[in-house]
């Protein structure tokens, strides 16, 4: 099964007046012109939008766009207790920002702070299924100041606590497949030991539920041995860095060779970074075909697998993010008739 | 033809020369006037007026704070990178993207061959150094920065697209020369981000600045130093300006690992608070950067560019960096 999506956030604007809506709220709230509550429309509205273009290229497994999301690591840490959000860092190589959390009290989760989003997007989705996302522990601790000491290890695992609650949560509100992001890991090779403790915790207790570790901003290739050894039904991978100059079908043969057979993949193969356009035929025949014809060779034809962009798409325009997506449904719709 | 002779100089022996990063707040009439070009109600002459006043108040305002070496204030520039990208052949400006917060920008997109074609910043470097009798700094972004800071649709390489840029803004660096700037700082903030490409941003720098008779300084700002250190002082310019305060001299420390062997530009102004720090507490860091770095290859500066500050904060700020500074240079 070969199923398009996003891999997680979108353009929160764009060019077109409708779609400037939520600047205007934010900007007209910060001057105490309007009530909180019409913040929290705008961010409908721009939900609304995102879906309807994800929806509008055809791609199968939809997300919210995290329009509500602040920034990929201080939104999960403000709905965790245990953390203060604290001054701007710059997010791994982009030339955008997000808000340091501060782990200064023990780690806990009081009450859902993703569900009601999860199921405004499904109720706008329908009838296209949703993916719940949720940004990961090694990351939340990576990117966090540590102001206790608890080290990497405690850190990362009492989060894991903590967000195991908000997974529970997720799956009793519907959520059949649940993403957790761990940008950090491919650029902290050193923590993968901690990846398979957390995530058990993390995944704890789900019962229906499928879990896609998704990794980005960089080659977590050197850790497919970790990878495959973590608690979660699909594993995901930036694919861009990890061809690099090298032929796509000898890392086809890699990812088949350490990657179960039982287990799904998600392929970062439309970038999500760069304005510039490639042909579906281009990345179909240099990249996804060589590796889908590893991946669903003897022994794994009924693996799932997941085209998705190689990052978020909040750093394009909004145009070009819309003709990435039209790029990604369109290799899948050449892989399909090839592997149906 | 060069008038290089005409450009004055910063006086042999003065100690701690006090410059800045190169921005200044744009007052108010200058934004609504930018908003309104873009609206079709202000004439882009009317806004080239308003920008040259707010240049002679600018450089008014250094000189009577007592400032040794100047700059225009970039009046008339937005976004770093995109002011270049406008005046520069090969780029697009694209649709919005998001910086932060509620905050978006047109980043721009290298769509063909980056070329220069004529002097982008040369008449506003003759504006600015006819209004004073003190050196004015030319400021440039610098290749590096512009490669990371842009989309690439053309180059597909991002050491093809740092070289072609290096060549340009080579081009423009010359120009300025010819137009007599004796000090050509070229912005890396970048740099610091990327631990992994400083050997391009060496290289790329290297043609900027290769041949060029000028002093020729960096500025570098927010970002992984110690991943970089000491080989970032292979950065071929004679001097760094360096944020030093809004990470608590950190920087100071890391060179006392390994010796910092260029002139070093000390950030003393957090530019990212809207308190005024102390005159003892920018005397402490001054005295500190004295420390590390001896004082006939130490200048005093801001952390970074003032544009993010009220124009009252700006000088505010300036004004506690002199007073500071003079009571240091007394003691020395």
């Amino acid at each position: 099964m070969i199923l398009a999506a996003l891999l997680n956030n979108y353009p929160r604007i764009g060019d077109r007046p409708e779609e400037q809506v939520l600047r205007r709220a934010i900007q007209r709230a910060d001057r105490g012109e309007i009530p909180p509550e019409e913040v929290a429309a705008a961010e409908d509205e721009m939900t609304r939008l995102a879906i309807a273009d994800q929806a509008a290229a055809g791609l199968d497994l939809l997300t919210d766009g995290q329009i509500r999301w602040h920034d990929p690591v201080s939104h999960v840490a403000r709905g965790l207790a245990g953390f203060r959000i604290e001054g701007l860092l710059r997010y791994f190589d982009t030339n955008t920002y997000y808000r340091q959390p501060a782990a200064t009290g023990p780690i806990g989760r009081e009450k859902p702070f993703l569900v009601q989003a999860y199921r405004f997007a499904v109720g706008v989705a329908a009838p296209r299924p949703v993916k719940a996302i949720v940004t990961g522990p090694l990351t939340l601790a990576r990117l966090s100041r540590d102001t206790l000491n608890r080290g990497l290890r405690d850190l990362a695992l009492q989060i894991a606590s903590g967000l195991n609650r908000e997974l529970l949560d997720l799956e009793a509100a519907g959520a059949a497949l649940i993403q957790v992001d761990e940008p950090a890991i491919a650029r902290h090779p050193e923590d993968a030991p901690i990846l398979r403790p957390a995530m058990r915790r993390l995944v704890s207790g789900l019962t229906t539920a499928r879990v896609l570790l998704a990794t980005s901003f960089g080659d977590a290739t050197p850790l497919l041995g970790d990878l495959a050894l973590a608690p979660v039904d699909l594993i995901g991978l930036d694919l861009r860095p990890a061809i690099g100059g090298a032929d796509a079908g000898a890392l086809g043969s890699r990812l088949a060779g350490a990657i179960p057979a039982e287990a799904g993949v998600a392929l970062g193969i439309v970038d999500g970074r760069n304005t510039r356009l490639e042909s579906a035929e281009t990345i179909y025949e240099g990249v996804a075909r060589p590796i889908l014809q590893a991946l669903l060779a003897a022994g794994a034809p009924k693996r799932v697998v997941h085209l998705t962009t190689s990052h978020g798409l909040e750093f394009l325009p909004r145009d070009v993010a819309r003709a990435k997506l039209s790029i990604l449904a369109a290799v899948r719709d050449r892989a399909r008739q090839e592997f149906p | 033809m060069s008038d290089a002779a005409a450009a004055p100089a910063l006086d042999q022996g003065l100690l701690l020369p006090l410059s800045t990063i190169g921005s200044f707040p744009k007052p108010e009439r200058l934004t609504k006037a930018r908003a309104g070009v873009a609206r079709g109600e202000v004439t882009p002459d009317e806004l080239l007026r308003l920008e040259r006043e707010e240049t002679v108040a600018c450089i008014r305002m250094q000189e009577g704070l007592g400032l040794d070496l100047l700059v225009d204030g970039e009046m008339y520039r937005g976004d770093m990178t995109a002011y270049f990208a406008e005046n520069l052949e090969g780029f697009r400006i694209s649709g919005l993207v998001r910086s932060y917060g509620n905050r978006y920008y047109r980043k721009p997109v290298v769509a063909g061959p980056v070329r220069w074609s004529r002097p982008v910043t040369v008449e506003w470097f003759r504006f600015a150094q006819a209004q004073t009798a003190k050196p004015v700094k030319a400021i440039l972004t610098g290749p590096y920065t512009m490669m990371d800071w842009s989309f690439d649709d053309h180059y597909g390489s991002r050491e093809a697209l740092a070289m072609a840029l290096a060549e340009v803004i080579h081009q423009e660096a010359v120009a300025l020369v010819e137009a007599g700037a004796r000090y050509v700082q070229i912005d890396e903030p970048a740099v610091s981000v990327r631990p992994d490409e400083i050997d391009l941003a060496i290289k790329a720098m290297a043609q900027v600045t290769g041949g060029l008779e000028a002093r020729t300084i960096t500025h570098i700002c927010y970002g992984d130093f110690p991943a970089i250190y000491p080989r970032l002082l292979d950065l071929p310019v004679d001097q760094f300006t360096l944020e030093l305060s809004n990470s608590d001299l950190g920087l100071l420390q890391l060179f006392k690992t390994s010796p910092f062997t260029k002139e070093l530009g000390a950030g003393v102004v957090d530019v990212h608070t809207h308190v005024v720090e102390p005159v003892e507490v920018m005397q402490e860091r001054i005295r500190a950067a004295l420390a590390v770095v001896p004082a006939a290859r130490l200048y005093v500066n801001p952390d970074c560019g003032l544009k993010t500050r009220s124009p009252e904060q700006a000088e505010a700020k300036l004004r506690n960096m002199v007073e500071a500074t003079r009571e240091v240079r007394r003691t020395l």
